[in-house]
């Protein structure tokens, strides 16, 4: 009931908060102006590591090396199911959603460490996409949440996606934003335009991995129509603090066709990160190579 | 890592997730517990020690004699006694100021209080001679307390004690006054008993006579008795009369009747001379002296005879001339007999004349007797219970002499005492066990917790419950407000911790204090 009752006043609270952004938007031209100066297709997105690191979105710098590998090993079966490695492809495996059950598990730190982590692939480029249009925290956080964006482009259907796709100055990595605000959300996520843009984004390439960030499944209807969309779901758990239930319920709102797979986020335990911190060095880098 | 090792860091990291509502519970639990502590009343204690010699010394010497009393049953019978009702009563109107004029249902809780908080304890095992019992009472005011105990102190002396002894003295009271009364009674069927003989003397029956009609039949067969024996002895004196009649009186003659002296010298002196004459001429001297001799004798005999004819007895005796023995020996049984008809007569009349007396008081005399022997009975009846108390009496007094020496002892080893600081409750020991209940429980709320709403520990867990793939785990990432956050939650649930104890301190410092001011404001 109460969690319900805190989705709700979140989701009134992120639409003010996005009005108020749009009124203030001239306030932060420069910004806006500076994001979008230099794109062909649109803007080319600055990465503020440290901002981001500040932010909570990128670990802290000691503990960069532990968390890359176990990114590298979290990222290898998404990407072999994709592409097919080893293993049958997934038909539209190289859309991967980042879902969990309730919010503050983790999804967007994932969902921007897997795509810093996948686009260091040689062979594949990673678009990562602000699908939690609630509370496009990936998009604020990039600076980006003016931007038009998913919802944009969904609205409109005139509008080519690729237009609302933002470059990034990372190498192999694109950004999609949220967009503006939509009360009907939902409906468009679920909308045949949604396959439509979605094709077109991926095009028919599976090795443009395309990484849904999104909203936590018990509480929005929103990340339920991406679910239909996305190949691989990975959903993220959130070491002692999501309850079970929660997590199997979620589990259970997933379609069986899907490939679902888990991640533990916040993990206290750390038994690979120990091995690593004791054979510093070029081992770990030795490892990125193999991998 | 190993698996059980695994599982009880998953508990113990399951019990940290819900530190704080453990921390909760154990501050409620505390706060409550220890008011509660501070509010309870205090609790003092009074006993007494009381030591029962059940030494039996005397019982050998007065086996049989005294009635030995059960001591063991007798104590148990006492302690049985001093926790039933009557006794706790008694105890509870002289302890409670309000006992007296409180309801009859609030009198029961008072009294069934008093049982409950009262203990009377014989220590030593039961077939030991000595006893050591305790009697020991806790309430919530030391005064109360001890005069409780005091109270039934008292009562226990008395029922042991006293108890045997009150009895037997009013039993010595009793046989006392019984035997005083008895003794009147006594003494005055004894004086009837006399009055009654003296007036009818001679009517009553003497030790060796039976009644009125036994009498005149023993009288009447002894009257017969006596007329048979004077018609046997008047027939034998008729014929003594007649056989001295026919009878000389002296025997006559050398030749007749019996030898006397003389004749028989007589004859032995001619049967010498014949002797002589056949051997000696008559001229021999012998013969001449033999022939002067009888001569002489002759002589004598003539003088005797002529003496006895005279009827000089003297002479007779002094001639020597034998008296007829039958004539004289028939005279003296006829003067006996004379005698014996004379008394026979006398015995007969007296008996003819008693006879005539008792026939003249045919009428009067058996209810005489019926009087006698019922004043006789009577007096019997009253000697005997007389008696009997008097031997009770006897025995009682002696049962009682061996009590006193020492049959049943009774030594009060430690008078009531109390203390004037209460003995509970240990507020010290309940505060500090408030304490660690409400951490316990603080811990089982958060164990409880943690089973009712479990998490995601491990990836093993993870894909266990889910039967998903679990591709892998990301560590936790501890930014620096992250770490100040954590420190800042550390040092704040070790500061509830720290006050916790604090409090806990506190209350363990002010404890007396605290409770006497809320127990007056309660007041």
């Amino acid at each position: 009931m109460s969690v319900i009752e805190n989705a709700i006043k979140r989701l009134q609270a992120s639409r003010e908060g996005a009005e108020m952004r749009e009124r203030a938007a001239p306030v932060n031209t420069a910004a806006a102006r500076r994001l979008e100066a230099p794109a062909p297709t649109g803007r080319v997105l600055t990465f503020d590591l440290d901002a981001l690191r500040a932010g909570g979105l990128l670990p802290p710098a000691h503990q960069e090396r532990e968390l890359a590998q176990q990114y590298r090993q979290i990222k290898r079966p998404l990407i072999n199911n994709a592409l097919g490695r080893g293993v049958d492809a997934l038909p539209e495996g190289n859309l991967v959603m980042i879902a969990s059950a309730v919010p503050g598990e983790g999804k967007t730190f994932t969902a921007l460490n897997l795509a810093l982590s996948m686009r260091l692939e040689e062979d594949v480029t990673v678009l990562l996409v602000d699908g939690d249009v609630v509370n496009p925290r990936l998009s604020q956080i990039l600076g980006a949440d003016d931007a038009r964006g998913l919802l944009d482009v969904l609205k409109d259907p005139s509008m080519p996606p690729a237009s609302a796709v933002l470059s990034t100055d990372i190498p192999g990595l694109t950004f999609l934003p949220a967009g503006h605000q939509e009360p009907n959300a939902t409906e468009l996520l679920a909308s045949a335009r949604m396959h439509e843009v979605v094709a077109q984004l991926a095009g028919q390439d599976p090795t443009r991995l395309v990484l849904f960030d999104s909203a936590p499944l018990l509480l929005t209807t929103e990340s339920q129509a991406l679910t239909e969309i996305a190949g691989q779901i990975l959903l993220v758990v959130r070491a002692d603090q999501t309850p079970q239930h929660a997590v199997l319920e979620a589990v259970e709102t997933l379609s069986e066709s899907k490939s679902v797979s888990l991640v533990l986020n916040q993990s206290m335990k750390q038994p690979h990160a120990r091995y690593y911190y004791r054979y510093d060095g070029g081992k770990a880098d030795d490892k990125d190579s193999d991998a | 890592m190993n698996a059980a090792l695994e599982f009880i860091v998953e508990q113990i990291r399951g019990l940290w997730r819900f530190r704080w509502t453990a921390m909760l519970v154990a501050w409620v639990i505390c706060l409550v517990g220890w008011l509660v502590v501070l509010v309870l009343p205090d609790t003092y204690n009074a006993w007494t020690r009381v030591y029962v010699d059940t030494r039996t010394r005397l019982s050998q010497v007065t086996q049989g004699i005294a009635v030995e009393s059960n001591i063991a049953s007798q104590v148990e019978a006492v302690r049985e006694a001093l926790l039933g009702g009557p006794q706790l009563a008694k105890v509870a109107k002289s302890a409670f100021p309000g006992y007296a004029n409180a309801p009859a249902a609030q009198q029961a809780a008072m009294v069934d209080s008093l049982r409950k908080n009262l203990t009377v304890d014989a220590n030593g095992e039961r077939n030991q001679p000595a006893d050591l019992y305790v009697i020991s009472y806790s309430g919530h005011d030391p005064q109360t307390a001890r005069r409780v105990v005091d109270d039934l102190l008292k009562l226990f002396m008395a029922n042991a004690v006293g108890g045997s002894q009150q009895s037997s003295e009013q039993a010595e009271q009793f046989l006392a006054a019984q035997i005083a009364e008895y003794d009147k009674k006594l003494a005055s069927a004894e004086s009837a008993l006399a009055d009654f003989k003296r007036q009818n003397a001679g009517l009553v029956p003497g030790a060796t006579g039976g009644d009125y009609f036994t009498r005149l039949h023993a009288e009447t067969d002894e009257l017969n008795k006596d007329q048979t024996a004077l018609t046997v002895a008047e027939q034998k004196r008729n014929e003594l009369t007649r056989q001295l009649s026919s009878e000389e009186p002296v025997m006559g003659g050398a030749g007749g009747g019996g030898a006397t002296d003389t004749a028989g010298m007589v004859r032995e002196a001619q049967a010498r001379l014949d002797d002589l004459l056949l051997r000696y001429t008559e001229k021999h001297p012998d013969v001449i002296a033999a022939r002067r001799t009888l001569e002489d004798l002759r002589k004598r005999q003539a003088a005797e005879i002529a003496a006895i004819r005279r009827g000089d007895r003297a002479a007779i005796a002094a001639t020597g001339l034998a008296a007829n023995p039958v004539y004289q020996g028939i005279r003296m049984q006829l003067s006996q007999a004379d005698v014996e008809v004379a008394a026979d007569r006398r015995q007969v009349a007296d008996r003819q004349a008693r006879i005539e007396e008792l026939r003249k008081m045919i009428n009067t005399a058996p209810e005489v007797e019926a009087e006698y022997s019922r004043l006789n009975r009577d007096y019997a009846v009253t000697q005997g219970q007389y008696h009997a108390l008097v031997e009770r009496l006897n025995r009682a007094r002696l049962s009682d002499k061996a009590d006193e020496t020492g049959v049943v002892r009774f030594e009060v080893v430690d008078p009531p005492t109390g203390s004037d600081r209460p003995v509970a409750p240990d507020r010290v020991r309940l505060i500090l066990t408030v304490l660690l209940a409400g951490m316990g429980v603080g811990l089982g709320v958060a164990y409880v917790m943690h089973q009712l709403r479990p998490v995601f520990t491990s990836t093993r867990q993870l894909s266990e419950l889910t039967q998903l793939p679990v591709l892998g785990a990301v560590s936790m990432t501890w930014l620096e407000r992250h770490k100040a956050e954590a420190r800042r939650a550390i040092w704040a649930y070790s500061s509830a911790m720290a006050v916790l104890l604090l409090l806990a301190v506190l209350a363990l410092t002010v404890q007396g204090p605290a409770a006497r001011l809320l127990h007056g404001v309660a007041a």
